[in-house]
């Protein structure tokens, strides 16, 4: 194993020591922060203490505009239904799996989608919504294929 | 005595990662929090969640948890725009 292995493992090793602190050994601003799960803290898996650790952090690192505006976005996520999150939550995986240029490709997709007319929009979904499951797959792959012939053109 | 250059990237990585004392940090960390700025519980797993979500990633990601539901498969609405050109 090479040196810069052992480097990265301890290094991994002691960040995730110091986010399995105890309840006692975290900062007086941890504990301020994280003040909501104090009860439980020592009882959270190490994992989700490590989240929650990073989450205070980021937290305390927000400017005060930076923290209505992740408040304002709570309150959106919050107006959604507990199925609407799942499939948020979904989304949000498949897209965090997406290679870089991917993401770029479906952010700037969206954007133009979004920039349309809003009754543009609306034939497009409902043209969407009409097409059968095994045509979107062909459609899709058909999609696929002609840029593909492009980008070699 | 001296340590050869690996030897230091390790003590180095080491050092690096052991906490603050906290009486270090308070200073800096107690200029940003108030008493009345405390995250509440849902707030902070929200940020652990989408806290490094660019904003437009997170329109997307609320558009789709708003659409999706109304689709009985699972469409890749993100091409939509593609099929009218």
């Amino acid at each position: 194993m090479s040196i810069k292995w052992l480097c990265a493992c301890l290094t991994i090793l002691l960040s995730s020591a110091v986010h399995s602190q105890d309840w006692d050994e975290l900062s007086p601003q941890m504990q301020n922060a994280l003040g909501s799960f104090s009860k439980e803290w020592d009882q959270l898996p190490t994992e989700r203490r490590a989240r929650l650790h990073s989450a205070a952090k980021r937290w305390q690192a927000m400017t005060p505009a930076q923290r209505i505006a992740a408040q304002a976005r709570l309150k959106r996520w919050q107006q959604l239904t507990p199925e609407q999150r799942q499939a948020v939550k979904k989304r949000f995986k498949q897209f965090q799996s997406l290679p870089t240029h991917e993401k770029a490709k479906v952010r700037k997709q969206f954007k133009r989608f979004r920039a349309m007319p809003p009754k543009k929009r609306q034939q497009i979904k409902r043209r969407w919504q009409s097409v059968k499951p095994e045509q979107k797959i062909r459609l899709r792959k058909s999609l696929q294929q002609r840029k593909h012939k492009k980008r070699r053109q | 005595m001296t340590l050869s250059k690996p030897w230091m990237g390790i003590v180095l990585g080491c050092w690096l990662s052991l906490p603050i004392p906290p009486a270090a940090h308070a200073d800096k960390h107690n200029k940003n929090q108030s008493e009345d700025e405390i995250p509440d519980r849902e707030l902070l797993e929200f940020i652990a969640e989408f806290g490094d979500t660019d904003n437009e990633t997170f329109e997307l990601m609320i558009y789709h948890g708003q659409h999706d539901l109304e689709q009985t498969d699972e469409p890749a609405k993100t091409q939509e725009p593609d099929h009218e050109h």
